[in-house]
């Protein structure tokens, strides 16, 4: 990249990376954070929240990528660097490469802003149930629950009722050689919930035996143990990995279009980049950055004579 | 060779749905090194369309424009110029100094940082540097619009209305300085649409209307005498006059 061309991608940095744009990355941040705060399970945190950050980083980066170099233009300080020895070639390549790291750095912002925002809630940490019977009648569950989870803990499992009404659900525990029998609880819905104590002094392990009154069937999904509260963490918010490709054609489309024409067209054209998404195969996306940077070089020629009405 | 020559010039602007509107009709001018020339007309002869001609900002319909032997807008030809139209609106988040900067590496000016803090100087912003444009008022706006246009001494300056808002001192030390300019051999092509402008500073004049030359000439034969004053004071509607 020559000189020029540097010098244009640091102004497409210094003009991306400004206090409104990153305070509209912060806020769309925050609002998938919250969206994310909001939802019930992690695991449906884990599967929206990329779709989400993608969706809240294309609605703020592509029109905010786009929207200087039009701004400019009409602006007329566009002119005055079109009066200048600076290649069409070298401009528009400048305007792509800081526009691409200006953005990119507003996603992740935005990211990391949704992360910390909705990584800090607090969600179920459950363990699942492994059958110890192998198939007997009478089923008992091994919990490998965590020594720093104090009790109480709270068993959720399906069952199937022949008819409507109360059953009987009788539970025996077992923890570090300590047995305690519950006695039947009454059930009368598909989804149980059951509070069981801790078993203090007694750590390790938590067995549980359930035993089903005559007419109440147990379902074949293991059932799980709730044993605190954890926050959900990093970890439980993948980065948009696939979007990534996308978004990053999407934003070139947009400032490729933004060299030559209005702002609305270069959102269309970010949008149809988005849509068609381009770059699912890596020749297909390597013809289309050509084609993009080959569009962008173009368009600058032409808008700067004047030359597209 | 001449710095800026532009023969049998005609250029429209497109309107909808396909007619043009002719801005400039058969224009022909030639600046040779220590001339400056002065564009007068009313609003919408051209004198800013012809500026853009030069600048290589617009492409002219039928006919040639120069900078130096070259066309006008190829890289040799924008090197040889410096271009002040007549209105910028600036990003409002840049400092004076900033902006500044960004156009003279663009330009690959050497030793940009004396070259900012001279064009400031001339243009009585040295005050102002680092503040942001958007701050700025519409005549210390101007007068950036001019600065940029000074940076690297450019043989060819074309500047579109340059002391519009302009304080009486700032206007002072900017003709001072393109006077200095003149005698070093630069060409200047000044576009107003007052006559005092011009005064010591013009040895040229060409008058426009409705994008045709009316008159054209040394600005003391088309300027001087009653007669003269009087024909373009009826041509401009008394503005300058």
């Amino acid at each position: 990249m020559s000189g020029a061309a540097l010098i244009m991608a640091l102004g497409a940095l210094r003009r991306l990376l400004r206090p409104v744009p990153l305070l509209l990355a912060t806020g769309a941040g925050a609002l998938a954070g919250l969206i994310v705060r909001g939802l019930p399970e992690s695991e449906l945190a884990a599967r929206a929240f990329p779709l989400l950050a993608a969706t809240l980083g294309a609605l703020v980066a592509l029109p905010l990528a786009a929207g200087w170099i039009c701004a400019e233009r009409q602006s007329g300080y566009e002119q005055l660097i079109a009066s200048r020895r600076i290649s069409s070639l070298g401009w528009s390549l400048g305007r792509l490469a800081g526009s691409l790291v200006g953005a990119g750095s507003l996603l992740l912002v935005l990211f990391a802003v949704a992360r910390v925002i909705g990584g800090s809630v607090l969600v179920p940490e459950v363990v699942d149930g492994v059958r110890m019977d192998e198939g007997g009648a009478v089923p008992e569950w091994r919990f490998p629950v965590p020594a720093e989870h104090p009790g109480p803990y709270e068993l959720q499992l399906d069952v199937l009722a022949s008819r409507v009404g109360q059953h009987a659900l009788e539970i025996d525990l077992r923890r570090g050689g300590v047995p305690l029998a519950l006695g039947a609880r009454s059930v009368s819905s598909r989804h149980v919930r059951l509070t069981l104590p801790d078993l203090a002094p007694a750590r390790g392990d938590l067995f549980v035996t359930l035993r089903p009154a005559a007419g109440l069937k147990l379902d074949t999904t293991a059932p799980r143990l709730q044993v605190g509260r954890i926050p959900l963490g990093r970890a439980g918010l993948p980065p948009p990995v696939e979007s990534a490709t996308r978004l990053l054609v999407a934003l070139l489309a947009g400032v490729a279009a933004a060299c030559a024409f209005r702002f609305e067209t270069a959102c269309l054209a970010a949008l149809l980049a988005l849509v068609l998404d381009p770059g699912g195969h890596p020749l297909t996306l390597i013809v289309t950055l050509v084609f993009l940077v080959g569009f962008a070089t173009s368009g600058t020629a032409l808008a700067r004579r004047t030359a597209i009405p | 060779m001449p710095l800026l020559h532009a023969s049998a010039v005609e250029h429209g602007y497109r309107r909808f749905p396909g007619r043009r509107v002719p801005s400039l009709r058969g224009v022909s001018l030639t600046v040779e090194p220590g001339q400056c020339w002065g564009l007068i007309g009313p609003n919408g002869s051209g004198k800013s369309t012809l500026l853009r001609l030069a600048a290589g900002l617009a492409e002219p319909a039928r006919g040639e424009v120069r900078v130096r032997d070259v066309r006008a807008g190829r890289a040799a030809a924008r090197a040889a110029i410096g271009y002040a139209p007549e209105s910028v609106r600036w990003p409002r988040a840049l400092t004076v100094a900033g902006v500044l900067h960004e156009l003279a590496s663009i330009s690959r000016i050497a030793g940009s940082l004396d070259r900012v803090a001279r064009a400031a100087r001339i243009t009585g912003l040295s005050g102002l540097l680092d503040r942001r444009l958007g701050s700025l008022s519409q005549g210390q706006a101007r007068r950036v619009v001019l600065a940029q246009a000074l940076l690297d001494d450019p043989p060819l300056l074309l500047l579109d209305e340059p002391f519009s808002g302009l304080d009486s001192l700032v206007i002072l030390d900017v003709r001072e300085h393109l006077q200095q300019r003149l005698a070093q051999g630069a060409g200047i092509v000044l576009a107003s649409h007052r006559l005092e402008d011009f005064t010591g500073l013009a040895t040229h004049v060409l008058v426009l209307r409705e994008g045709a030359v009316v008159r054209s000439g040394e600005s003391e034969a088309v300027l001087s005498g009653a007669q003269g004053r009087e024909a373009l004071a009826g041509l401009l509607g008394g503005a300058g006059a």
